[in-house]
């Protein structure tokens, strides 16, 4: 009840603040995404008790790595706090530590049916999610102190997305496995969270890929605050589904049959997350194309990246409809999951690598 | 069913190839990727501009036509299930279902008939009033008709937006595309497209102070000239830049007359104009003929340094040595943006306009130059870059001229005008050679300044390379790394002291001359054309706007929202059917179903009949 209070306290003054405080770079359409945001996040507290928590965490972590930065970028080199803990950069970095711990744990917990090693499994979930969800909150305040025109929402390139990945598909997995009241599957959803993790790690000692620029003109638009997290709730959930979709379709080998939560359930959350997933891919590709109205001239030029989408969401589109209206079941549509993962990945990288369009904000 | 499903397959897999071969490239380009055999083949399937193609944009009507005939088809039977309650089953055959409970309540059918309404049912009592059906969630069914109408508004839209208007007029042969090179003036009528045209995404390059009243159209290799119910004029573009020198803005202001008014409007990328249902876009821009004001230097100092006015887009003749070459200004670029690296750190930084031109002899051979116009710190020195290829599928090569302590060229121009003097060259040799002790007989003396003078002249007219060359025919191997290095410190020590006058001046450093003496042998891969020195400029930018016109925009959006509500009836509204009976007073029993039965169907069924037990 505290709690609950204490949240909805801390989303009003964070609304209130940051309108009163920075009203006059924002436009219109932005003001209306921060109101909008307020009871969104209240409904997010109330529809997911779990999520009051995360969001105080945050709340207080970044309020304090604020505080000790006195709007001095220099302080993260000088500052020991910030230097191995509340820069955005230590805090992402801390995130990818605590990802692969969870896994670690999960997997344990998954051989020797220990418990107490599932919930350590969540509980580093709990604080990866806690520490990256920070490290986003602090670039973005960091963006800032580089100088006022460069700030911008730490989710404009393909470094910036892949820490939102892990941070979507960790949150969304850890409500499931509430909602399910199984922690049998952070061994599978855990995977491909860590093999973001490792790309992430990669691009960031291997191409220096965490530096904050400035954005391209393209992207200067209010609709990227509501495109990209769209988009990548979709991604997210696709990618919890296919990993379970591999879990589904191994329940019969030995190794892994008695570690493994019910079919009924595992068919259950497939379902589920890909509808989740199937609405907000729907809702991001038509943003998409009321950005691109506004952009390119046009809301729908057949650039890869448009086609691979719809690409993508015709394979779920079919996928929903021959369960909810055909009525099938089992391994086919576990199998049909897998192989959408493949194209949704190819959509979210590989057009990006492969294949050059007017969506080239992701190069490698 | 079968065969709307191949064919929204084959749509799949076109629009796959039409990511995977780049569309609306210029046909030449094709016929050097794919060759003589394959080009006919794929243009013959339209593969260039697969989206556009007939084949293509017949299977989309198609599948239109079909979902709109499974629309029509279902929807009545939808809409009347959802009107009508289903069949009072009896007991006896709902007791068979999964979520079948039994239970005993103090509550009467009424009182659970208001517990049900207020989970939202719909209620009918039985005749023999111990019965009662109800349902919810017929919402769920209206979500099949939303989102499959929403898919035919959305498709009509998008095709609304096609270019019907021209493929109609092409079809019965009044209109054709245009592949000529031609002035807009020049285009034949039927290639001209009047301001009746409902929908198009045309292009429009302006140069500053030029103006049009008429865009282009691009289709397949060719393109149409579709006329505007406005004419454009476009005062000045101007790009907005970071502290680092990357790009903030790209910004056209412009000017619209329409009727005799003027509209004055700047447009932006991100911040499109409206009027008149077209929309105008900035979506690139290039030069617009920039003023040059250059200064030609020769790398051998063959000849005065001279001036040329030019502009770029423009070919100005040049002779030398009696040759024939033409100068061709590609492009002026004001700002270059470089990562560079400054103490220990790479920071990205503008280093100032380049010129882009080639430089084509009277065989019609060209190579491209790319010039600077400012010295490029490196190492804590200053070089005059400029870049040199021959095709340009190569990289840049590049020429670095050590700047003086001015940052200008005049050292190095002094420089090369005293290497190449004859007169100073002996004077040196032979102070040199009187200075040198070891000599001391008249012969040797004389042997000693020929040899100096010779390999001095070596280098004077093919650089380190013509040495090196020379060394290999005429010493032996072991011998040839000493000997070269001795020929290098003579030519360094002959160069330094022809230049005397430079470092008493205080024009140069003492290292200036081995950066010196090694752009002077750089400079015979260079080329033939003189190196640019840019004095003054005046930047002229052309903006490329985009015309759009989509009557159809608004239907898509439209059946968008009706998209996303559907898919969300259609997942999330859960679709109940329940029966009731009173068996005996206290004793009831229940039975619910649904079209989609998952736990939490079933967890919810549980909950509903608790709630029945209760008496409140």
């Amino acid at each position: 009840m505290i709690l609950n209070i204490l949240f909805i306290l801390c989303i009003l003054f964070s609304g209130i603040y940051s309108f009163i405080n920075f009203r006059e770079f924002m436009d219109v359409y932005e003001i209306a995404i921060l109101v909008f945001s307020v009871p969104v996040f209240i409904w997010l507290g109330n529809f997911w008790s779990s999520f009051r928590k995360l969001f105080l965490a945050t709340f207080v972590l970044t309020i304090l790595s604020v505080y000790i930065f006195q709007n001095d970028l220099q302080m993260q080199e000088t500052n020991f706090f910030l230097k191995y803990f509340l820069s955005s950069q230590s805090l992402i970095m801390w995130m990818t530590f605590f990802f692969p711990l969870s896994l670690a744990s999960y997997l344990y917990s998954s051989f020797k049916s220990n418990q107490f090693s599932a919930n350590l499994g969540s509980n580093f979930s709990w604080i990866a999610l806690t520490s990256g969800f920070t490290g986003l909150m602090v670039r973005w305040y960091e963006s800032y102190l580089i100088s006022l025109d460069v700030g911008h929402i730490p989710i404009s390139n393909l470094y910036e997305v892949f820490v939102l990945f892990c941070l979507i598909t960790g949150a969304m997995y850890l409500y499931y496995e509430q909602k399910s009241q199984t922690k049998k599957l952070g061994s599978f959803v855990l995977i491909i969270i860590n093999a973001a993790v490792a790309f992430i790690l990669w691009y960031t000692f291997a191409k220096n890929a965490d530096a904050i620029q400035p954005l391209v003109p393209a992207l200067q638009s209010y609709w990227m605050k509501i495109h990209v997290p769209s988009n990548f709730i979709g991604y997210g959930a696709f990618s919890i589904s296919a990993m379970i979709a591999v879990a589904y379709l191994l329940r019969n080998q030995s190794v892994v049959k008695n570690i493994l939560p019910s079919e009924y359930v595992m068919e259950d959350l497939m379902y589920k997350s890909i509808a989740v997933g199937f609405i907000f891919f729907t809702i991001a590709t038509i943003l998409g194309a009321i950005w691109a109205a506004e952009a390119w001239g046009g809301y729908w030029s057949w650039d890869p990246k448009e086609t691979w989408a719809l690409i993508v969401w015709l394979n779920y589109a079919a996928w929903l409809h021959l369960r909810l209206v055909k009525g099938l079941r089992g391994d086919v549509l576990a199998w049909w999951s897998v192989i959408g993962l493949l194209i949704t990945t190819f959509a979210f990288i590989g057009v990006n690598l492969f294949l050059s369009g007017l969506h080239s904000y992701g190069e490698l | 069913m079968r065969f709307a499903i191949t064919m929204l397959s084959v749509v799949a897999i076109a629009s796959i190839i039409g990511t995977v071969v780049k569309q609306s490239e210029p046909y030449n380009n094709y016929l050097i990727q794919f060759g003589q055999f394959w080009f006919p083949i794929f243009e013959a399937f339209d593969v260039y501009n697969i989206y556009q193609a007939f084949w293509f944009l017949v299977i989309l009507l198609f599948l239109v036509v079909s979902t709109s005939l499974c629309v029509s088809r279902n929807s009545p039977k939808i809409i009347k299930d959802i009107r009508r309650f289903q069949s009072a089953l009896s007991h006896n055959s709902f007791k068979k279902f999964k979520n079948y409970y039994e239970f005993s309540s103090s509550h009467s059918l009424n009182s659970i008939s208001e517990i049900l309404n207020k989970e939202g049912f719909r209620i009918k009592v039985g005749k023999d009033k111990d019965i009662l059906v109800a349902k919810k969630g017929d919402l769920q069914k209206l979500g099949y008709i939303f989102t499959h109408l929403a898919i035919i508004v959305i498709s009509i839209g998008g095709i609304l937006d096609g270019n019907l208007y021209f493929k109609l007029q092409e079809s019965f042969g009044f209109k054709k595309i245009e592949s000529r090179n031609l002035k807009f003036s020049e285009v034949p009528g039927e290639s001209q497209l009047d301001i009746n045209n409902f929908s198009y995404r045309a292009t429009l390059l302006l140069k500053e102070q030029e103006k049009n009243d008429k865009a282009l159209l691009r289709v397949k290799d060719g393109y149409l000239v579709q006329h505007l119910p406005f004419e454009i004029k476009l005062d000045k573009f101007h790009i907005e830049h970071y502290s680092t020198g990357q790009p903030k803005a790209f910004l056209s202001d412009i000017k619209i007359r329409k009727d005799g008014q003027e509209f004055t409007e700047t447009i932006s990328v991100n911040k499109p104009f409206t009027m008149d249902g077209i929309t105008i876009y900035q979506s690139d821009f290039q030069d617009g003929g920039s003023k040059l004001d250059l200064t030609l230097m020769d790398l051998f100092n063959r000849y005065q340094p001279m001036s040329l006015s030019s502009e770029v887009y423009k070919e100005n003749s040049f002779n030398s040595d009696q040759k024939e070459y033409v100068f061709e200004f590609d492009d002026f670029r004001e700002f270059n943006i470089f990562q560079i690296e400054k103490d220990g750190k790479l920071i990205t930084q503008n280093i100032g306009p380049s010129v882009v031109y080639k430089f084509r002899n009277s065989s019609g051979q060209a190579v491209e130059y790319q010039t600077y116009q400012n010295p490029i710190p490196e190492n804590e020195k200053f070089f005059f870059m400029s870049g040199v290829r021959e095709d340009l599928q190569s990289e840049l090569k590049f020429l670095r001229l050590p700047a003086d302590n001015d940052l200008s060229l005049q050292g190095y121009q002094i420089f090369l005008k005293n290497i190449r003097s004859e007169e100073l060259l002996k004077k040196n040799i032979n102070k040199l050679a009187d200075q040198a002790s070891s000599l001391s007989s008249v012969e040797a003396k004389d042997n000693f300044k020929k040899n100096t003078q010779d390999i001095f002249n070596v280098y004077l007219k093919s650089g380190y390379s013509g040495l090196a060359n020379m060394i290999e025919d005429s010493v032996a191997v072991e011998n040839q790394e000493s000997v070269a290095d001795s020929y290098i410190k003579i030519i360094y020590f002959l160069a330094e002291t022809m230049n005397q006058e430079l470092i008493t001046n205080n024009l140069v450093e003492n290292d200036f001359f081995q950066d010196a003496l090694n752009a002077y042998s750089d400079s015979f891969f260079y080329g033939d054309s003189p190196f640019l020195i840019l004095n003054e400029y005046q930047k002229i930018y052309a903006s490329g706007m985009q015309l759009t016109k989509d009557p159809g925009k608004i239907w898509v959006y439209i059946g968008s929202l009706f998209l996303v509500i559907g898919i969300f009836c259609m997942i999330y509204v859960q679709e109940i059917r329940l029966w009731l009976i009173k068996k005996s007073p206290r004793k009831f029993a229940v039975a619910m179903a649904s079209n989609r039965e998952h736990i939490d169907f079933d967890n919810y069924c549980k909950q509903l009949t608790e709630k029945f037990k209760v008496k409140e």
